[in-house]
């Protein structure tokens, strides 16, 4: 049964629920954006005073957790935008178009987290050569890699998100031209979404010497990776943040979001398991066997910001049930980051190493054994807390200049 | 008797003479087939056990500048895996002419057990940057730092590496190391008067500028190379002013050998020519230009 509510009533809601939760929710995202920043500026200073050496990485296992956060956040960006964008510019969900500026808010958030995060490891912000030489990823690309692909990508996509973000302001204020645009950029977001996704995974397949991830499936299971962790994120959001959480609505969106999240886990289950069996590929295993357990240790020092913020919030959420989906939606979004990226990344550089080669020159950077350190783990806090504090500014913002007038279509 | 004493005397002489002629001539005719290249009993036979003959060294240097001479060369390292003992005076040759930092090392050798006792065998294999006909660390530079000369060699431009480090992945031979920015091997050590491996001892050797890539530098914090990907560039600044790398100089069994593999009568030439030849991960499609001899 298609559930819509009337323009009048969808303002009325969107008017209640923002109006009434507003100064919480800043003061929540605020306190928490602030916390981020101060354990990232902490290790930020660790970085400062130590350069390259504030992290684990060695040689041998030189992408360690700052880049797999870098591909997690992308994940996350991608995936979100690419599923609301299927969802509510092409379905066209009225619902889902009521929270239009609010995701694309947190998309081009996280875009942003994902930039700093990867400044951050390259330590080019305390190095003014290196900082200088970032800019020849533009000035003087070399388009046979596939970060110059990635790089190029992550802006344009950038871009797309803060034009998506635009019209989604414009067509709240009513301009109809905007509700064209918004298709179009829709399509257009899923088609760059998909592809920075897949330039992603282009990033390791085009390596020769891992045989983890010449794995033919590996753009398909990213992609599909990716769709998990946005729905996850995109249904936290809805429940969390929508306008109309406390319209008879809101359960029928939150099972419709919960179908698309199940359909998109159990496809890349199938695709997952049925692409590994042809291949008879030992890729699978070095996925799962998590060579490391500190990616749980990350996993759970996440968790716990996140139940703290359910848990303060927990009043704007309408029932159990909803919390409930909240809750597994978080957790989603923690598992994937121990299971997808930490083990995708790190353990086929850990799991494939030369014979002999660690033992020839005894060095602790010379070594196929790595585990984050405090610092590395610590430093991530940093893109977090920028993102979040530019998100809770963003949505004040957006508040302020943008009356509140419905997405929802009418009956 | 005094007549046949001097007659003695006169062929005894004579006889060291002659010999003495003998063997100058004959080293110095070795020597010059060596520098032309066209000698078929200098060097090579030693590698398989025959008569000693001229150095290989020697016949290997001749060559290097007689191809420096030449428009095109293709510079290849050929390792005698029966030859090498494991001893890594390589490794700390390349370390001291490099003047590495700890942590970054460009030729290893890898001591490989195998085999169940008795019937055990030990292994030993040189490993560096294999200067490969189609580097895969090449094309993933976002920036081109890295890239290939037109004598074959890969080499870094540090003044534009970003540290994105996705070239130390791409290298199937993890030849490509880190440069995380430690100081040097003595940093911690005491400066004690008169010790051999004290920092007084050895500072004057620190703070002398290294010459990678014939540039003099000094190592300072936060600048490059700290920050930026290293590894074996054939010791550049040695074979553009004819001297062999150092790894090949020092090796105490002869088991480097490095030459032009474009000049058909170069010792690497010959040496590559032979059945015994095997190269690491060809499957790869890196043409890598490191040979062993098995």
């Amino acid at each position: 049964m298609k559930t819509t509510i009337s323009r009048k009533d969808g303002a009325a809601v969107l008017d209640t629920a923002i109006a009434a939760n507003r100064a919480g929710w800043a003061w929540v995202g605020l306190a928490a954006s602030l916390v981020l920043i101060i354990i990232g500026a902490a290790a930020y200073a660790t970085i400062m005073r130590q350069g390259p050496l504030f992290a684990n990485y060695t040689s041998y296992v030189s992408w360690g957790l700052v880049k797999s956060w870098y591909v997690y956040l992308v994940w996350l960006e991608a995936g979100t935008l690419i599923t609301y964008s299927i969802l509510a510019n092409i379905m066209k969900n009225a619902q889902l178009k009521a929270i239009a500026p609010l995701v694309y808010l947190s998309g081009l958030m996280l875009l942003i987290a994902a930039v700093i995060t990867v400044f951050t490891d390259l330590g080019i912000i305390m190095d003014t050569g290196r900082l200088k030489n970032i800019l020849n990823i533009f000035l003087r690309p070399n388009f046979s890699s596939m970060i110059t692909w990635m790089v190029w990508m992550h802006v344009l996509y950038s871009a797309i998100v803060g034009a998506q973000l635009v019209v989604s302001i414009m067509e709240k204020k009513g301009m109809k031209a905007a509700a064209r645009l918004s298709t179009a950029s829709g399509v257009l977001s899923v088609i760059a979404g998909v592809a920075l996704v897949g330039i992603i995974s282009a990033v390791f397949t085009a390596m020769s010497g891992f045989s983890a991830w010449k794995w033919g499936s590996l753009p398909i299971m990213f992609l599909l990776s990716s769709l998990v962790v946005g729905s996850a994120v995109l249904t936290l959001l809805y429940t969390v943040l929508s306008p109309d959480r406390h319209a008879p609505v809101h359960r029928a969106t939150l099972q419709m979001l919960g179908r698309t999240t199940l359909m998109v886990i159990t496809t890349a289950a199938i695709a997952g398991i049925g692409s590994a069996a042809l291949q008879k590929t030992t890729a699978v295993a070095v996925y799962f066997s998590g060579a490391s357990n500190s990616g749980w240790a990350i996993a759970a020092g996440l968790a716990a910001p996140i139940i703290l913020i359910l848990l303060l919030t927990q009043s704007a959420i309408q029932g159990p049930k909803e919390r409930l989906v909240a809750g597994l939606a978080a957790a989603l979004m923690l598992i994937s980051l121990r299971v997808i990226p930490y083990n995708i990344i790190i353990n086929p550089q850990m799991s494939e190493p030369l014979p002999g080669l660690e033992s020839a020159f005894l060095h602790e950077r010379l070594s196929y054994v790595y585990s984050p350190s405090v610092a590395e783990i610590a430093i991530n806090a940093l893109p977090l807390g920028i993102a979040l504090l530019g998100f809770v500014a963003g949505y004040w913002i957006l508040h302020s200049i943008s009356p509140l007038k419905p997405a929802v279509e009418e009956a | 008797m005094e007549e046949t004493r001097r007659n003695f005397i006169k062929q005894v002489t004579g006889s060291v003479l002659a010999g003495a002629a003998a063997i100058v001539a004959t080293k110095e005719s070795g020597a010059s087939e060596a520098a032309a290249g066209t000698s078929e009993k200098t060097g090579i036979d030693r590698s398989s056990g025959g008569t000693a003959k001229a150095d290989p060294l020697l016949r290997m240097e001749a060559e290097l500048k007689a191809s420096l001479k030449r428009q095109e060369r293709r510079w290849i390292f050929v390792i005698d895996l029966r030859k090498c003992t494991g001893c890594q005076a390589c490794t700390v040759a390349c370390m001291a002419e490099n003047k590495l930092p700890p942590g970054v090392v460009y030729r290893t050798v890898t001591d490989v057990e195998t085999g169940r006792y008795p019937d055990v065998k030990r292994a030993f294999t040189p490993m560096m940057c294999s200067h490969c006909e189609k580097p895969p660390c090449v094309p993933v530079c976002p920036v081109g730092a890295t890239t290939k000369t037109k004598d074959g060699v890969v080499v870094i431009d540090y003044d534009l590496c970003i540290g994105c480090r996705y070239c130390i992945l791409a290298c199937p031979y993890n030849a490509r190391v880190f440069d995380f920015g430690y100081d040097d091997y003595l940093t911690g050590f005491p400066a004690s008067q008169g010790s051999i491996v004290g920092q007084e001892g050895l500072d004057p050797y620190n703070k002398k500028p290294g010459f990678e890539y014939n540039k003099k530098s000094v190592r300072e914090k936060n600048k490059q190379p700290i920050g930026n990907a290293r590894k074996c560039n054939f010791c550049l600044h040695r074979i553009q002013a004819g001297i062999l790398p150092a790894c090949t100089t020092t090796c105490i069994g002869r088991a480097t050998y490095f030459g032009d593999k474009l000049n058909p009568k170069s010792l690497v030439s010959e040496l590559i020519a032979k059945p015994n030849v095997m190269r690491m991960k060809v499957e790869t499609g890196a043409d890598p230009q490191c040979y062993y001899l098995v």
